[in-house]
């Protein structure tokens, strides 16, 4: 997939994974990695710029060893801007889809 | 690369870069908890590291994500120009101080340097202006252009200084104290000849030996080379210092070592054939307009405009990227 593509939706993706239950960064990684191909050196600055923005915040989750992890949740903010993002999302991939004609001008 | 390494070169990466300690120490906790969750479940250590980018990209990533806080410093920096232009034009109009008042430019830099370095590096990069501007003041308030052309053998002396090696340092401590002892000598004695200037032949032999000075290896070996930049060197210092005392020329004479910087640089772009950006060479002929126009036109309240070939030749030979 383009790079440009994927650059404009990584907030909307990584948003909405986090929204689909607690992550540790692996998770986020692992899941964006996954979907998209995105460059893993970028999933944990746009966490940390996601946290910033209050748009995730974290808990200390002890596992069965190690150092205890960092959970992310969605905040409350970061759920109303989710809903922003999607809905901004479906009209203009519905607008440049019309536009491209839909599937018979692939 | 193994996880140690990495987070030991990501955190000097980071901290090189002036990240806040805690944000340092916060990134390197989390890095060091997601590398031993891939781990974990069974990842390869190298290749998710591999993965993860280098500690470079990491910072340059991080920190275009970081909140843009204009820091205060960077306020000091960002008014510096303007303030320095305040300074100079007072100088100039009130004064009639235009030469050496364009000296408050080099406000500048200085303030950038004393802001953005740290420990003996701020010295060895304010040494340049420090002596600068000092040997501009007692050269043009007392007529101490000789011995002063000895501060600029600070700048030397405190890069010895920063070395790791114990002998450079002691180089460093020497090219000190023989440009104090020289400077001493010549104020206090004022010698006939040129016995006193023995005390610094062994700076440019030491800077050449303990690699401080680099080598362009102009000819075929490294001993030809070391022995014609040895030659290069000492006779122009010669020259300069016999045109110095037998015509009262020590400024602005000096402009003469800027043959070795520009030699240097147009030897790496017509000899080795590489990239040399135009602008490199604009300091030099900035400033060599500068002083001749300056003194010999009696203009330094306007020479000092030369120096905007700098910012304009970087505008017009900017490469589009």
């Amino acid at each position: 997939m383009n790079a440009q593509f994927k650059k404009g939706v990584l907030d909307l993706i990584a948003l909405h994974v986090i929204s689909e239950g607690p992550m540790t960064t692996y998770d986020v990684l692992v899941k964006l990695r996954d979907a998209l191909d995105v460059n893993e050196n970028t999933i944990y600055p746009l966490l940390r710029r996601l946290e910033q923005d209050t748009l995730i915040s974290h808990q200390k989750h002890q596992g069965d060893m190690g150092a205890p992890r960092k959970v992310f949740l969605l905040t409350d903010a970061g759920k109303t801007h989710l809903a922003t993002l999607k809905k901004d999302w479906f009209e203009f991939s519905s607008v440049v889809h019309t536009i491209l004609g839909g599937k018979n001008n692939v | 690369m193994s996880k140690l390494t990495f987070i030991k070169e990501l955190e000097n990466v980071l901290n090189n870069k002036d990240f806040e300690p805690s944000v340092v120490n916060e990134v390197i906790e989390d890095y060091t908890i997601l590398i031993d969750e891939a781990i974990e479940r069974g990842e390869d250590e190298a290749q998710f590291i591999t993965r993860l980018g280098t500690p470079k990209q990491i910072a340059k990533t991080l920190q275009k994500d970081q909140p843009n806080v204009i820091k205060v410093d960077n306020r000091f920096i960002a008014i510096s120009p303007f303030i320095a232009l305040i300074i100079f034009f007072y100088l100039g109009f009130a004064h009639n101080a235009w030469h050496p008042g364009w000296l408050a430019f080099l406000l500048i830099p200085i303030t950038a340097i004393t802001l953005e370095t740290k420990g003996l590096e701020r010295f060895v990069a304010l040494s340049v202006f420090i002596s600068l501007i000092g040997f501009m003041l007692f050269g043009t308030y007392m007529h101490l252009w000789h011995p002063m052309w000895a501060l600029f053998l600070a700048i030397p002396g405190l890069g010895f200084l920063t070395s790791k090696t114990h002998l450079q340092k002691a180089f460093g401590l020497y090219t000190l104290f023989a440009a104090a002892l020289f400077i001493f000598i010549v104020l206090m004695f004022e010698p006939a000849g040129y016995y006193h200037f023995l005390i610094l032949v062994p700076i440019p032999i030491m800077g050449l030996l303990s690699g401080q000075i680099e080598i362009i290896y102009f000819t075929d070996t490294r001993l030809s080379s070391l022995l014609w930049s040895l030659f290069i060197v000492i006779g122009l210092i010669l020259i300069y210092v016999f045109i110095g005392l037998n015509y009262d020329l020590w400024h602005p004479t000096w402009l003469m070592f800027l043959i070795l910087p520009v030699g240097a640089l147009l030897y790496t772009q017509f000899i080795k054939k590489e990239n040399v950006e135009v602008v490199a060479y604009t300091p030099f002929i900035a400033l060599t307009i500068f002083f001749l126009w300056g003194e010999y036109g009696n203009a330094y309240h306007y020479s000092w405009l030369i120096f905007l070939i700098i910012p304009i030749t970087a505008i017009l030979f900017e490469k589009k990227t």
